[in-house]
């Protein structure tokens, strides 16, 4: 199975196609993998259960992560992934609507790369999104 | 040494002295009357039977002398021989007169023998007259008779008479010799006797001298010998030579008084040093250490000390304890000392507060001790002082914090009721979340030990309105603005307004949403206080507002502020809304005017924001910190209503007021206190 260069974990339909459009008006539309949930996410990053053909050895350049997920919440998803030797050079940008300062701490705690607060007014989100994925992803590209 | 353990000395030698004088000065005395009679005795010897018994004897001869001159004159055979024996007569009866004169006067018996033997003499004259006559009448022949016959008899009784008196002084001679020889023998016997006594009396008086002197030297040098021991080296041998044994205990003396000075001399520097440490310990020690004497002054003090009440060592000096107390607590150290004194008890701990030297009050504990002298006399009192001002001050926060928690339990019903029926008015779904919040609500009511549920429930409940509500107002304003942006040539202008309206909408309950996160936040937010610079943050708060207020033309006057102790990031949030309303509600004005300072009333600082704008009915002032509480409609001035609520909100936190003064189209002054 290919692995796409970005991972985007979100459960809102809404927020996926904004996000998707915002991205596509950027040109970095191409080589999207969305996750509704937060198991899936997991097994796609360890290439487990379902995603176990995946080849382990190739990482996303970038994860998207929303914060409140189904089964496994993105605080879990970050904690795990940047415990990992294997996966935590992985840039993640936490997309979410929480402004919760304890949500942002630990996030920070737990080796995020980014913390964006999703804005209300679309021309905000969509610059939002756009730039801060495309800024990682190039980023990962150019190690 | 006990006093008169040895007897004096002195003493002793002067009375042994004075005894000494009195019984020799007795014995010459004695010895003087005696040689005194004796002379007398034997001057009478010489005088008397020598002087008359020769005399009497002269007599004898004499009358002899005169018995042949008479027979002679019988016997004269002429003229010549005749006159020259008459003469001879006369000479010889003239030395005998002399004699008896002599003998009258020292002979010491009876005058009656001597007057017999002189009228035998004067009775013996007429018969040698009649010798004389008859010779001169030629009668020598009876002249011749006469002076053999009565003459001769006369001679014989005269010298018979005179006999006596040489007997009579012999006598007396030999009797005076006897009383010579007797007072001599008395003399003698006399002089062994004093000689016996004044012999003993002198051993008696050495004894008792000596003893005086040797026992106390003795006992002297049994001493030494205990004290240094006659092995000791420099120790006389012989130790019979009493004095050379006390000159070497008074140079071991000396020797030893020199050690001793050299050790107290480093014991003395020992102790200073140990004195200083102590002192210093003292001075520098992080507590209050005072020396307070019996009435109350403070005979001693530390920096500290001085620090915790600021006064000066010196200032202290002419104080007492009492006088820097607080009324109330006077009497806790005054009992103690009573007490202390009476030997009730002796230590005591207790809290106190004193008056600092400007005014404020400083919370202590105090410990006090009693120091006694070796008699058990009270000295002083030795108490240590700690400032516990903070302690207090944390004791009382606490209280307060205390307090505040039970009226945040209340507020936060009010809160939860308010926005319970806020929430359903404003939107359908929000009904179902009422619910949530009124089975909260009565769990608090029931029991505060559910208020830590509860406020997690409602930390879950703001986490899910920011994520839940905030997701499709997004999807609204988001597919609102690509419907605009995809189908724009088939919209008409209608719908395009209508989506227009959708979009701003949303957008104001978002707004409305994140406002009320943040009003639900301030309950929840720790105060993080530091001091902080007002002028700094208003100049924050007007470059922030400038940007978004470039055609509005306002002049802000910011008078000088004071720096204050408060939370940061909150005094913003206060200083941005209440400036941004200030110049809200000034957008219609001419010249309007955005005053911020500060006043003094009470000694409390009271801050203001003061506007020349719209202004409001008074009769609204009570509403105007009301959650969602508008006094004008969106349209007038945008808003949401839950800004002041939020300010109000913080200031509470920081224990200070908030007011308002208004006038309908005058202005607007916010006052609040910090």
């Amino acid at each position: 199975m290919e692995t796409k260069e970005i991972l985007y974990i979100e459960d809102n339909p809404s927020d996926i196609e904004l996000t998707l459009r915002a991205l596509k008006k950027h040109n970095v539309a191409n080589s999207i993998q969305i996750i509704k949930d937060g198991e899936e996410a997991l097994e796609y990053i360890f290439a487990t259960g379902r995603y176990a053909d995946r080849d382990i050895e190739e990482n996303p350049k970038v994860i998207l992560l929303d914060l409140k997920l189904p089964k496994v919440g993105g605080l879990e998803i970050l904690k795990r992934l940047k415990a990992e030797e294997h996966t935590k050079t992985i840039p993640v940008v936490v997309l979410t609507s929480s402004r919760e300062e304890k949500d942002m701490i630990e996030s920070y705690n737990y080796g995020v790369n980014s913390y964006v607060v999703k804005p209300i007014k679309f021309e905000n989100f969509s610059e939002a999104v756009s730039t801060l994925g495309l800024y990682w992803l190039l980023i990962n590209e150019s190690l | 040494m006990k006093k008169n353990k040895y007897p004096k000395i002195q003493s002793r030698l002067i009375i042994a002295s004075i005894l000494l004088i009195f019984i020799f000065g007795f014995i010459n005395v004695t010895y003087y009357i005696d040689v005194v009679r004796l002379n007398e005795v034997t001057g009478k010897i010489i005088e008397h039977p020598f002087i008359v018994s020769n005399s009497v004897r002269d007599i004898e001869i004499y009358i002899n002398t005169i018995h042949r001159s008479m027979k002679d004159v019988t016997l004269s055979t002429n003229d010549i021989e005749f006159k020259e024996s008459i003469a001879k007569v006369d000479e010889y009866e003239e030395l005998i007169y002399q004699k008896f004169e002599l003998v009258n006067k020292k002979f010491l018996g009876d005058l009656k023998i001597v007057n017999e033997a002189y009228t035998e003499f004067v009775n013996w004259k007429p018969i040698r007259d009649k010798v004389i006559d008859l010779v001169e009448s030629g009668n020598v022949n009876d002249a011749a008779k006469i002076t053999k016959g009565k003459g001769n008899n006369y001679i014989i009784l005269l010298l018979q008479k005179t006999h006596k008196m040489i007997d009579f002084a012999n006598d007396k001679a030999e009797s005076f010799n006897q009383n010579s020889i007797d007072i001599l023998q008395k003399s003698k016997k006399n002089f062994f006797i004093f000689f016996i006594v004044s012999f003993v009396i002198s051993i008696i008086l050495f004894l008792w001298i000596y003893q005086s002197i040797s026992y106390p030297i003795n006992n002297m040098i049994n001493r030494i010998k205990n004290v240094s021991g006659d092995k000791m080296k420099g120790f006389p041998k012989n130790t019979n030579n009493q004095l050379s044994v006390l000159d070497f205990a008074i140079s071991e003396f000396e020797n030893r008084k020199k050690i001793l000075e050299e050790n107290i001399n480093i014991r003395t520097k020992e102790l200073k040093e140990a004195r200083n440490l102590i002192v210093n310990a003292i001075d520098n020690a992080p507590i209050g250490i005072v020396e307070v004497g019996l009435d109350g002054k403070f005979n001693e003090v530390n920096m500290a000390f001085c620090d915790i009440v600021g006064y000066s060592t010196k200032e202290l000096d002419e104080m007492t304890f009492t006088e820097l107390t607080v009324e109330e607590d006077k009497n806790i150290g005054k009992e103690f000392m009573e007490n202390a004194i009476k030997g009730k008890e002796l230590k005591t701990k207790f809290e106190k507060r004193y008056i600092h030297k400007s005014g404020g009050i400083v919370f202590t504990s105090v410990s006090s001790l009693l120091v006694k002298d070796e008699n058990n006399k009270p000295l002083h009192f030795f108490t240590q002082i700690s400032d516990i001002s903070e302690q207090k001050k944390y004791e009382l926060e606490l209280t307060t914090h205390k307090n505040e928690l039970e009226n945040k339990i209340f507020m936060r019903t009010a809160e939860l009721d308010e926005k319970a029926l806020n929430l359903s008015r404003s939107r359908q779904a929000l009904t179902f979340l009422l619910e949530d919040v009124n089975e909260i609500k009565k769990q608090l009511e029931i029991s505060n030990s559910k208020l830590l549920d509860s406020n997690k429930e409602l930390e879950s409940f703001s986490y899910s309105v920011s994520h839940d509500l905030k997701a499709p107002l997004r999807a609204v304003i988001g597919f609102s603005q690509i419907l605009n942006e995809d189908f724009a040539p088939q919209l008409n202008q209608e719908s395009k307004r209508y989506i227009g309206l959708i979009k701003d909408n949303a957008e104001n309950m978002g707004t409305l949403i994140n406002d009320l996160l943040n009003f639900s936040r301030m309950g929840r937010t720790v105060l993080q206080k530091s001091q902080i610079d007002l002028p700094a943050i208003v100049q924050r708060v007007k470059n922030e507002l400038q940007a978004g207020v470039k055609d509005q033309k306002i002049s802000f006057k910011v008078n000088p502020l004071p720096m204050i102790n408060a939370d940061e990031k909150l005094i913003y949030h206060v200083m941005l809304n209440l400036i941004s309303n200030a110049v809200k509600f000034t957008d219609n004005v001419k010249n309007a005017i955005v005053e911020i300072g500060c006043t003094s009333k009470k000694n409390e600082n009271v801050f203001y924001v003061k506007d020349n704008g719209i202004g409001f009915d008074m009769k609204y002032a009570g509403k105007i910190f009301d959650v969602f509480q508008r006094l004008h409609t969106v349209e007038e001035f945008p808003g949401t209503g839950i800004g002041l609520s939020i300010v109000q909100r913080i200031i509470h936190k920081h224990e200070g007021k908030i007011w308002v003064e208004s006038e309908k189209n005058k202005g607007t002054t916010f006052f609040f206190t910090i």
